[in-house]
């Protein structure tokens, strides 16, 4: 909350924000109290713990304020009751994964290491099935990958921490022992259980297999130190700034929504707010980091990596 | 005032608030001036 409310300070807005604990339910409850309540907002910032269940919410939302919905991309039956989205691009994310994956690939030749097959032997270690995240990230590595393919030879589906990265990891790694090269992992938190397993089969990270992560939620002491080659830099407090800019251009404009797609660049402090409207996609800004020198060099709005992965 | 002087006057208050209008709309200062806005989040979020 802590980028949001900053901005919102800024800009002269009142934020009232409701939290649930990772419940669809308690979400609902939240959204019926708040619309029994009276209360008029000049704009409604929603992000659906489970999109496909809270379509009812953003519906009703939407009939007391226009609403901007957060980090998820609505679906085909939200969009008629949301005005823009505000959050990660899930496909940049992807692309910058394929670009750190070509540049390992690169560093792992030069370092003499040899593959098991011509264009390197790839295991991806994906979010929950299903998960839109999971997939555009991964249209998006193909994307920046086609001219180069990697030769996928396995993708798992749900490690997203360390303990389901471990768990996955424990039963994946063995079954392919001495047939990969490359790992994609769709975070660093899951690559860090991901690692624990691989030394536990007598892999080495860094040198015998060369991890790239989607993004850098938890600790970075394994970019740091090699093990993962390189992760993506998404910081969430941004995230929340960038939706409250979306809502008050939005409110500013009369509501009026302008063009596909504003993608923020990347930019060590934050830039001026733009007055004109917002687009359909309001993109956050995403950096890759590779090794220490990259996480010690990225700075995103002025949070440092270490500031941004640690939240 | 003649006629002509009238609608000279009348045009150019007319051409000056179409102009205000339209840089108004690119130019305005955003300022919620204590509106309220309202974020259904995770607990866990640090957004």
């Amino acid at each position: 909350m802590k980028g949001a409310e900053a901005e919102a300070e800024k800009l002269g807005y009142k934020l009232t924000v409701f939290q649930n604990n990772f419940s669809q339910p308690e979400q609902d409850q939240q959204v019926q109290q708040y619309i029994a309540s009276g209360a008029q907002p000049a704009a409604v910032i929603f992000w659906p713990w489970v999109a496909d269940a809270a379509i009812n919410d953003v519906r009703q939302l939407s009939q007391i304020a226009p609403v901007i919905q957060l980090t998820q991309e609505p679906n085909e039956q939200s969009w008629p009751y949301v005005q823009a989205y505000s959050g990660a691009n899930q496909i940049l994310i992807g692309r910058t994964v394929g670009e750190m994956l070509l540049q390992a690939r690169d560093a792992a030749k030069a370092a003499g290491m040899e593959f098991k097959s011509p264009e390197g032997n790839l295991i991806i270690f994906q979010h929950p099935e299903g998960e839109k995240t999971g997939t555009e990230r991964y249209k998006g590595m193909i994307e920046a990958t086609k001219d180069a393919p990697f030769n996928e030879i396995h993708l798992e589906y749900g490690a997203n921490s360390p303990e389901s990265g471990y768990e996955i990891g424990s039963q994946v790694i063995p079954k392919f022992k001495g047939q990969f090269d490359f790992m994609w992992v769709s975070n660093q938190q899951a690559a860090n259980g991901i690692i624990r397993a691989l030394k536990e089969n007598g892999i080495e990270p860094g040198k015998d297999v060369w991890i790239v992560s989607g993004d850098c939620s938890g600790s970075l002491d394994a970019v740091k130190n090699g093990e993962t080659f390189g992760t993506g830099i998404q910081p969430a407090a941004v995230e929340g700034a960038l939706a409250v800019r979306t809502a008050a251009k939005l409110v500013a404009n009369e509501g009026k929504v302008e063009g596909e797609v504003i993608q923020m660049e990347v930019a060590a402090e934050a830039p001026a707010i733009d007055p004109g409207p917002p687009a359909k996609f309001n993109f956050m800004p995403h950096a890759p980091a590779i090794g220490a020198d990259g996480v010690a060099n990225t700075q995103i709005w002025g949070y440092t990596a270490d500031e941004i992965c640690d939240s | 005032m003649t006629s002509l002087r009238k609608f000279a006057a009348v045009l150019g208050v007319t051409v000056f608030s179409l102009a205000s209008y339209h840089g108004l709309a690119s130019a305005q200062e955003i300022n919620g001036e204590g509106k309220e806005l309202v974020m259904f989040t995770i607990t866990a979020s640090n957004v």
